[in-house]
């Protein structure tokens, strides 16, 4: 099948789905930030999940990886998938999670409440058990926690993957044709820093698809900023991997802000710095596509118009840079439209990353939807 | 081109509400919708007889296509006034040449072609969501290269004229040099049938004088058309890039006319079509299979086009060319306007159906001309040559001395009025007519395939030249006398079963290794070993005495039974003539229509003569003995051998050999065939394969080392054999099989070897 990137109108909230070639699926964030009014655009992200697996009889994912436990990165993760450490996530219609991935900062991090205090206890749990989980990077205060619970690290370095290594289980010769190379976090500068700074602790990845014999290439962002970008930049010059942030798609960071490509926002443009404008540049391939995991980008002087992503500056350079290449820039809230956005997808073709168009036909729609008949 | 400047052509862009036409307003309501993912309005225009939807449509390219197609292509919806398929303009200057695209006229944005179903089938289904997937589909298609057909249709709608033209194909070679008509039904004039005058049988009041110049624009030097011809001009100018100076041409021709003046009145007063033909070349220019036959119509008479060319004037006077409207100008003068002027209108030409033609349309590349003589002209015969003409095949002899019969309407091609006729020649001249054209591809010989002279001669003779040699009489003598017939043509023969539930196919390699008769035989014995044949050779339920004789009785099968059997018949001849292997195939049609074919390929035979006998064993047989008896060694084993008889040619062919019968005697020094249910298997054979197969003689086994002479015990047996059968004045046989071979004992005499492996023993 075709592999394939689904994208989810959520506001300014990160989920993308990957579904590789071998039906494997992939969900990178969950964040079900619709509310209880029927005038919120965002999507019903549940709804379209469970629609999804559905079709393809399944209740698990392959792999759930959570950047970071910002709420916009995984709320109602407690509610929503079935969770190994305590019986209260373990009901009926409950979407079960094969390997969750999770940064070293996610079990660390204190003081957590609601859907992030969730997930550290899930991944604690599985770290525990010592299977179904992936940690990324191993930081000194990793081995400490370890130590201090007993755990035994020989016999679970194979769950951590560190910045610079492919994640396991995956590669471009094998049957699901991609794999995940991982930029951030990295475990030096938490040891510098010693405390959390979970965007900049987040995990960054560099997928590669490949069908027929052409290579697709998605970079996922999170919400890291201008300066972690730069911080990937340089060390994959140092270690020779500048091809893994060659990019098709990008998935970017921190709903289009600013910061994400400089320290100053600028009056109509931010300029990014040298080495981000690179990656966004030189990096990025002919016909190449952004999504911006974000609300609708602002008028200038409107109310919206303010110190919150998405940043109409920084979307301007992406509309820019795009439009010099043959690229597309999207918002997630603005497709179709602004008033009925609707989830879109890319698919994975041996022509390169193409943008889904499905024309409307009943059969189609009916196909897709369940009939019940009383 | 200016995009705008042809879209403002087509009326002002008006607002939605205005639209008229109901398809049209509909679109745009479905748009807005249920499409905005995929298309975005842009505007309306309504002009006099068609309203434009200007839509941005996303294609879903992906980073790289293989042709030029954006991410959001400009698209116009064209609906028309008058019902029917709309038009899907692409608004882009630079939009590329694809397959799949009409040829639009000059000055016209491209066209792609969505569907290729005549409008009056298609809008039963038609959609708009469906207009739009087939949209989607296109660009699918174009960006991945998928889009295959290089042909450059014209629609009537747009550019074209509504006539169509039939022409015979070699009538285009001269066509200036004769005066044509084209006819047409009284209503229907709008396709013309283009005949020479003198080959015109009705009156004047459907035909119209019609004068053809032709074209043929050489390979090398036909590139892709780019757009349609609309003036004389430009048709100049199309041709002239491509190797035909068509001013010059017609300058010439036209003053020659003029000059001729009386002799060519028919001509220069006629309506002056060109027909060019073109071979088709894809975007890529490559060459494709096909040409395209294209008439340029100029609704002038060729005099008004010698007027305009300046090499004629129109008579004054009626002194002057009174009797030919034109008389020729001494100098020809500057007419670039006046061509420029002489609109023309592209119409499609048809060639009269030929055996190029029918060559093309059943997918074949090489024309068949190989003779065949077909003995039998009834209902297997009449329609299965009427099939493989209509698919090209063949120049035929029908050979058949019988008259059609009311009765015989039933199931034949001929008609009521074609009754008391000869069948062969009947058949030949309905071959004859199903092709435009002559030469004649059929010819008759009204005689019996026995008869004496002087057809004798004529018959042998067309067997001698023939290629292939079909029999189609469903008479056993018939099919056997052309097997032994000394033609080396390679045979083949067809026919139903009694009860009209099945058909077969006897083909002979095209080496005649196997030879027509060793496939009857072979035939039977399938018949009489498989159990899926068992009714195969079954009597009729019924049967019509047609005239009271008890002899002229006729099956009840029914035409349509017949049409089923015969097309599979000719479908698998044609293949089978094809190729090098024969075969045998039995096909047999159930009562609720399922069909089943079993096929076998012929098996090598070994064949011995003696005296005026001559005796054949399939391979196969020789095969299933041998593992007989190597199954049951030590012990000796045996059984009764089965086969069919020619008793007027003496021969028989071995086609069974059955297993020991229950109660057999075996031991590593003797053989006793029981008796228990042998009458009962010899009774059977003889009824699935209609008494045709029947007992011939016994086979037994020799111990290893033993060798195949008969023993003392079997010399005995071999006297009784010979004794039982003389009863019917045949020989008896007996097979004794050894180690390595076979031998084949005609009771008490003496024949040669057959071969190293098999020998044939002596007594």
């Amino acid at each position: 099948m075709t592999a394939r990137i689904q994208t989810f109108p959520l506001g300014n909230a990160d989920t993308l789905r990957l579904d590789l070639a071998n039906d494997r699926k992939i969900l990178i964030d969950f964040a079900d930030m619709r509310g209880e009014d029927d005038d919120d655009k965002r999507c019903d992200l549940p709804a379209e999940l469970r629609r999804d697996l559905k079709k393809s009889g399944r209740d698990n994912f392959d792999a759930v990886c959570i950047t970071h436990t910002d709420r916009d990165h995984c709320k109602g993760f407690a509610d929503f998938f079935w969770l190994d450490h305590a019986k209260a996530y373990q009901g009926e219609g409950r979407i079960r999670i094969d390997e969750l991935w999770v940064p070293a900062a996610a079990i660390l991090e204190e003081n957590l409440k609601d859907d992030a205090r969730v997930v550290r206890a899930e991944a604690r749990h599985r770290l525990r058990e010592g299977r179904g989980i992936r940690i990324f990077s191993y930081p000194d205060r990793l081995k400490s926690w370890m130590d201090k619970e007993g755990l035994d690290y020989e016999s679970r370095k194979n769950l951590i993957v560190d910045a610079g290594q492919l994640v396991p289980g995956y590669s471009i010769d094998g049957p699901e044709r991609a794999e995940f190379f991982v930029h951030c976090p990295f475990a030096w500068r938490q040891d510098e820093n010693n405390t959390v700074v979970r965007n900049e602790d987040s995990i960054v990845m560099h997928v590669t698809f490949v069908e027929g014999n052409r290579q697709s290439r998605l970079l996922l962002a999170s919400d890291v900023d201008h300066e972690t970008l730069s911080q990937i930049v340089q060390t994959s010059r140092k270690h020779h991997n500048e091809h893994r942030l060659c990019w098709d798609v990008m998935k970017l960071p921190h709903h289009c802000s600013y910061r994400s490509l400089g320290p100053e926002r600028g009056e109509n443009e931010t300029a990014p710095v040298s080495d981000v404008k690179w990656l966004f540049e030189d990096a990025r391939k002919e016909g190449s596509f952004i999504v911006s995991p974000s609300y609708p980008i602002p008028e200038k002087g409107a109310d919206d118009d303010n110190d919150q992503p998405p940043h109409r500056q920084a979307a301007k350079y992406h509309r820019r840079i795009s439009d010099e290449c043959d690229g597309e820039f999207r918002v997630t809230m603005e497709h179709p439209s602004k008033a009925i956005p609707k989830p879109f997808a890319y698919k994975i073709t041996v022509l390169g990353v193409a943008y889904e168009v499905v024309a409307p036909m009943v059969s189609g729609e009916a196909s897709s939807t369940p009939l019940r008949a009383g | 081109m200016d995009i705008d400047a042809w879209l403002s052509r087509h009326g002002p862009a008006v607002g939605e509400g205005i639209l008229e036409s109901p398809v049209a307003a509909a679109f745009v309501s479905f748009v807005r919708r249920y499409a905005e993912d995929v298309v975005d309005l842009i505007e309306v225009r309504v002009a006099e007889d068609r309203q434009f939807v200007v839509l941005d449509f996303q294609t879903g390219r992906p980073q790289h296509s293989e042709c030029d197609i954006r991410r959001v292509e400009r698209i116009g919806v064209c609906f028309l006034a008058e019902d029917g398929m709309p038009f899907i303009f692409m608004l882009r200057p630079d939009f590329p040449d694809t397959e799949h695209q009409q040829l639009t006229i000059e000055g016209s944005p491209r066209a792609i072609c969505i569907d290729d179903r005549p409008w009056g089938e298609a809008r039963l289904t038609w959609t708009h969501a469906e207009l739009v997937q087939r949209i989607l589909s296109w660009f699918s298609r174009a960006i991945r290269g998928e889009l295959h057909d290089a042909r450059q249709p014209i629609d009537p709608v747009l550019s074209g004229s509504p006539l169509n033209f039939l022409i015979p194909r070699n009538m285009l070679i001269g066509a200036d040099e004769r005066d044509l008509v084209g006819v047409y039904e009284n209503n229907h004039q709008r396709t013309l049938r283009v005949l020479p005058i003198q080959a015109h049988q009705g009156g004047l009041d459907n035909m119209d004088p019609v004068s053809v110049v032709a074209y043929q624009v050489a390979p090398e030097c036909m590139t892709r058309m780019m757009f349609a011809p609309n003036n004389l001009a430009s048709l100049g100018e199309v041709l002239e890039v491509r190797g035909i100076d068509l001013f010059k041409d017609l300058r010439n021709r036209l003053s020659e006319w003029v000059k001729e003046g009386k002799g060519a009145a028919w001509r220069l007063n006629a309506l002056f079509v060109i027909i060019v033909e073109m071979p088709i070349i894809s975007p890529s220019g490559e060459r494709q299979d096909g040409t395209d036959l294209r008439a340029y119509v100029t609704e002038k008479s060729a005099g008004d086009l010698a007027v305009a060319l300046g090499v004629a004037f129109p008579s004054r006077s009626a002194k002057e060319g009174s009797e030919v409207g034109y008389v020729p100008a001494v100098v020809s003068t500057d007419s670039s306007d006046a061509i420029r002027n002489l609109v023309v209108r592209v119409a499609e030409v048809h060639y009269e159906f030929d055996r190029t033609t029918a060559t093309q349309l059943t997918g074949r590349s090489e024309e068949d001309l190989r003779r065949v003589v077909m003995v039998g002209a009834g209902a297997i015969g009449s329609h299965v040559s009427d099939c493989l003409v209509r698919e090209g095949r063949f120049s035929w002899t029908v050979v058949d001395d019988d008259f059609l019969l009311p009765h015989n309407l039933a199931r034949h091609t001929g008609r009521s009025a074609d009754v008391t006729k000869n069948k062969a020649e009947l058949v030949a001249n309905k071959l004859n007519a199903i092709y435009d054209n002559r030469p004649s591809i059929a010819n008759a010989i009204g005689a019996n395939l026995f008869s004496g002279e002087p057809e004798r001669s004529l018959i042998d003779e067309s067997l001698l030249e023939a290629d292939i040699v079909l029999d189609a009489s469903a008479s056993v003598p018939v099919g056997r006398f052309l097997s032994d017939h000394d033609a080396t043509a390679r045979r083949a023969s067809i026919f139903f079963t009694p009860s009209g539930d099945g058909a077969v196919l006897l083909i002979e390699p095209s080496d005649r290794s196997c030879k027509l008769r060793d496939l009857e035989a072979q035939y039977l014995a399938l018949v009489a070993a498989d159990d899926r044949l068992s009714d195969h050779l079954s009597n009729p339920k019924q049967s019509f005495a047609y005239t009271g004789a008890c002899r002229a009785i006729t099956n009840m099968i029914a035409e349509s039974r017949v049409l089923v059997l015969s097309g599979l018949v000719s479908s698998a001849l044609g293949d089978a003539i094809d190729q090098s292997s024969g075969t045998i195939t039995i096909w047999s049609v159930q009562n609720d229509g399922v069909i089943n074919a079993i096929s076998s390929v012929p098996k090598p035979v070994i064949t011995a003569t003696w005296n005026n006998w001559s005796v054949s064993i399939d391979q196969s047989v020789v095969n299933q003995i041998m593992k007989m008896r190597s199954e049951h060694l030590p012990n000796e084993t045996g059984g009764v051998l089965l086969g069919v008889v020619d008793i007027p040619s003496k021969r028989v062919h071995i086609v069974l050999a059955a297993s020991a019968p229950p109660g057999s005697e075996e031991t590593p020094s003797g053989f006793v065939r029981g008796t228990c249910g042998v009458r009962e298997h010899l009774d059977q054979v003889s009824e699935l394969t209609g008494g045709q197969v029947r007992y011939v003689g016994e086979w037994h086994s020799h111990p290893q080392r033993a060798g195949t002479q008969p023993s003392n015990v079997d010399l005995v047996q071999i006297d009784w054999l010979a004794t039982l059968f003389e009863m019917e004045a045949l020989p008896a046989l007996m097979v004794i099989a050894g180690d390595q071979d076979v031998s084949v004992i005609f009771a008490g005499i003496n024949i040669s070897m057959i071969d190293d492996k098999s020998s044939v023993g002596v007594v």
